[in-house]
């Protein structure tokens, strides 16, 4: 019996998503008919060929990507070293516990407190609908994110290991490229991937940091709800396209996911 | 007697300057970014805050009169009501509702587990403008599938007051009660399972089992996943502008909203600096009594 409450559960857990791409796929009188169409007579591209063509869907695509690639790689990268400094460099101690505890807790910063300075001087420095501006104003979010992480997953190397690199004569540098990356490739794609989805997701900086050359899929998105009718047909597909890839990536990937998920918060 | 001390002394400092530069080099680069990323902002926010500064003009030094005028303004307090009871109801039920179903799953079906945990990787990775405008669709007034399920056509939640508040609670729950979940799951799986057992031979109820033996086991877990979630709950933006913009009249705008409108679409730059210190002060005070009392029971880093 919970096992047929659970799967109920999960049915309706996935509808929303469902009926977002069906209605992607329905044809204009299908969406705007009532009783509302479960089985729609006949489906079609009709709404992404729509978005290709008349709302700029391939810049808006092409911008995010720019901008999670980049901004994922920085944060990962940055990340890292600083989670090596605080893990391994332990000199000296307090400070690095009194850095960790303050990286954690600039996760509570609220976005929009930095946002309107940044709009202020983004205008100032012409960094407003640049990918520059966008990409720095998006460390914001994965960074420390990475950097907890990070510090998690080298922890959980072995010190001997590090310590023999180092006895042989390695440089901390050294040790990190090539002894500590690929024994924390796992815990580097999980950052990585967790970074992207802050980025690619991300709408409030997006649309007052961008324009019109560099604006993101959330805002194309958001674009659409006027207060006037919807035009839900482009707006499902629009939808459709943006949780499409990190979906599929985060199902291919579950477990790096759920370990990055879980990490820290359920300890081994 | 002191020369040689002193001497010997050199050396070690020497080589203390240079393993705290070697530090600087691996941390620094972040602590740089992050400071000129988030903290510079939050200064810059802080002079702003000083000043009458409207339409993108910085007109006279007011002191703290913009704050004033905040604590004055009935908005700034509907403001916070409204935030306070979205993240209440929003982590509330992502808890128990994660929590409950974590315990279910763990219990019961692991054959299944993969199955459930697939289907609810996939509001994690679900931009919340995406939640927002799916959610209206599903509710649109006029050809809403929920509109028929529930028989309520022609009925707008997003518009209607007490419902509208609801609905974005209903997307930020869709969303993050997978969170919870994930969370949960692994750490109930992380229970040695003969604990259970022996408290079951003890003759100990279902609901004991799970109350005295298997929360405590998962309590540092279950702290962990309420403040990262409180700490994200505090500032939702998305979902509202996509779900509701803030209506009806202002009974679904959060702080973050009305910071947003007040800087950002009205330009009383003063006024949205001003609310957006006392925000961050709050959460400040909030987060940081939070971590010292988790941070004396648990170790958090």
């Amino acid at each position: 019996v919970i096992g047929a409450i659970l799967i109920i559960f999960a049915a309706v857990y996935l509808f929303p998503t469902f009926w977002m791409v069906l209605t992607s796929l329905k044809k204009r009188a299908d969406i705007f008919t009532w009783p509302p169409t479960f089985l729609p007579s006949s489906i079609g591209l009709q709404h992404y060929v729509e978005l290709v063509q008349n709302r700029d869907l391939l810049p808006h695509l092409i911008s995010s990507l720019i901008v999670t690639a980049a901004g994922a790689l920085i944060a990962t990268t940055l990340g890292t070293l600083a989670a090596y400094g605080l893990v391994r460099l332990r000199w000296p101690r307090e400070l690095n516990r009194q850095l960790s505890l303050w990286v954690l807790s600039l996760r509570m910063m609220p976005p929009i407190s930095a946002l309107i300075p940044m709009v202020i001087l983004w205008g100032h420095l012409h960094l407003v609908d640049s990918y520059l501006g966008l990409i720095l104003a998006y460390i914001f979010f994965p960074l420390p994110l990475a950097i907890w992480l990070m510090q998690i997953f080298l922890s959980s190397i072995p010190e001997e290991i590090t310590e023999a690199a180092q006895v042989e004569g390695a440089s901390h540098f050294q040790t990190l490229l090539r002894v500590v990356v690929p024994l924390a490739r796992p815990g580097l794609a999980t950052t990585m991937l967790l970074s992207a989805n802050l980025i690619w997701n991300e709408f409030l900086f997006a649309s007052q940091l961008s324009g019109s050359k560099t604006a993101t899929l959330p805002v194309l998105i958001a674009g659409f709800l006027g207060d006037r009718a919807m035009d839900w047909g482009p707006l499902a597909a629009a939808g459709t396209i943006s949780v499409l890839p990190m979906v599929l990536i985060a199902v291919i990937a579950q477990r790096h996911i759920v370990a990055g998920l879980t990490l820290g918060a359920v300890k081994d | 007697v002191g020369e040689p001390v002193s001497v010997s002394r050199l050396p070690r400092n020497l080589s203390r300057l240079s393993k705290g530069a070697e530090h600087l080099l691996f941390v620094g680069p972040a602590v740089f970014l992050l400071l000129a990323i988030v903290i510079f902002p939050l200064v810059y926010t802080f002079v702003a805050s000083l000043y009458n500064w409207d339409l993108g003009q910085m007109l006279d030094f007011v002191g703290f009169g913009n704050y004033l005028n905040q604590f004055r303004d009935p908005n700034f307090w509907l403001a916070m009501f409204v935030t306070l009871q979205m993240t209440v109801l929003s982590v509330g039920l992502e808890f128990v509702i994660g929590l409950g179903l974590a315990i279910l799953v763990n219990r019961e079906l692991r054959a299944l587990q993969p199955v459930i945990r697939t289907a609810l990787l996939i509001p994690l990775f679900t931009a919340p403008v995406v939640v927002g405008s799916t959610f209206r669709m599903l509710l649109d007034p006029q050809f809403g599938v929920l509109q028929f399920v529930f028989n309520i056509r022609g009925f707008a939640p997003t518009a209607t007051d007490p419902f509208a508040l609801l609905t974005v609670v209903a997307g930020d729950v869709w969303q993050w009660t997978p969170f919870m979940f994930i969370i949960f799951l692994a750490a109930l799986q992380g229970v040695p399972r003969d604990t259970i057992e022996a408290a079951r031979v003890d003759g100990a109820s279902g609901w004991q089992q799970t109350r005295f033996v298997l929360l405590p086991q998962i309590a540092y877990a279950i702290v962990v996943a309420l403040l990262l979630r409180l700490m994200d709950a505090l500032k939702i933006f998305d979902v509202i502008v996509t779900l509701t913009r803030g209506g009806p009249g202002r009974s679904t705008e959060d702080a973050t909203f009305a910071i947003y409108r007040l800087g950002l679409e009205n330009f009383y730059t003063g006024d949205a600096a001003a609310f957006s210190w006392i925000l961050v002060v709050i959460l400040s005070v909030l987060v940081g009594i939070l971590f010292r009392q988790i941070h004396g029971r648990y170790k958090l880093v």
